[in-house]
């Protein structure tokens, strides 16, 4: 598991977790992430955010300072967590922008994680991909917001995270 | 004079530094993106290409890997013209690969004209 220090002191950093226990670690660095920054926006790219803010609620993160953007969950599953403010989007780079900024312009977290970076490019054509997380890098340094791009190590050599790292300060691996 | 390469999938920016280019006395051609930028480079020979970053199916990034590992163009001098602002890390990465320099996009005329001729050793 990566140590909380590597996290610290660069803006815009790169973590790329192990497979195993891919969630329980990075639902565990957004809890470090949020004792040290006090607020925490984290976007699911794979996940339903609702079923994300459950899980990280349930991983020891606090609900009044967790906002929560990701997909939409199916009509029953709905509403686990109301006390955490969440954001339902849709994949494609104009609805996360919509999802996140209107959390980020409403709540201003001190801290972005956003994961697996790697599933914007599934869904999106990849200059479009690698130019929105351009964009959220350099508005995050603007505004002084911590960003961690969360990855997957498998994913390290794909094109469009070896485009990525050239926009990040750092690129922590457990 | 040189022989420079503009590569940039938007048409009216590489048909913009094309023309300032010869304007500016040199010999320029285009590629509209990465896979047309390797083509050209088998039969054209070239001085230094002007390489935008943000470009469909293949980035900047990828194009210099690709020139980097050719034998032939190892030495060829490439500029990035871009928009995106790297890391330092990420620069020092890019340099790594032999970036020779970083050009803003959208260009600074005078600005351009100085890194040029630094680029080219006619200083």
């Amino acid at each position: 598991m990566v140590s909380l220090k590597e996290l610290l002191g660069s803006p815009v950093i790169l973590l790329a977790l192990s497979a195993e226990e891919y969630y329980q670690n990075a639902y565990k660095t957004a809890r470090e992430l949020q004792d040290v920054y006090g607020s925490l926006c984290y976007v699911s790219i794979e996940k339903p955010a609702c079923d994300v803010a459950a899980e990280l609620k349930a991983a020891g993160l606090r609900a009044n300072t967790l906002f929560v953007a990701g997909p939409a969950a199916l009509a029953e599953k709905r509403r686990k967590t109301p006390e955490i403010k969440c954001s339902e989007c849709g994949l494609a780079i104009v609805d996360l922008t919509v999802g996140i900024f209107g959390l980020i312009d409403r709540y201003h977290p001190a801290a972005v994680v956003i994961e697996p970076i790697a599933a914007i490019a599934k869904h999106n054509p990849e200059m479009e991909a690698a130019k929105f997380i351009h964009y959220l890098a350099n508005d995050s340094r603007t505004h002084k917001r911590a960003l961690v791009l969360i990855c997957k190590k498998s994913e390290l050599k794909t094109k469009f995270v070896k485009d990525v790292m050239l926009f990040v300060d750092k690129v922590v691996s457990d | 004079m040189a022989r420079i390469m503009v590569v940039d999938d938007e048409a009216d920016i590489r048909e913009s530094i094309k023309t300032v280019l010869e304007s500016l006395g040199h010999e320029a051609f285009t590629a509209k993106d990465g896979m047309d930028c390797l083509e050209k480079l088998k039969t054209e020979k070239v001085d230094l290409v002007l390489l935008d970053f943000f470009m469909p199916e293949m980035s900047g990034r990828e194009v210099l890997e690709r020139i980097r590992a050719d034998p032939k163009l190892g030495k060829l001098k490439v500029a990035m013209m871009t928009v995106a602002r790297m890391s330092e890390a990420g620069e020092a990465a890019m340099k790594k690969l032999g970036i020779v320099d970083y050009i803003s996009k959208p260009i600074d005329l005078a600005n351009f004209k100085e890194r040029l001729r630094k680029i080219l050793g006619q200083d």
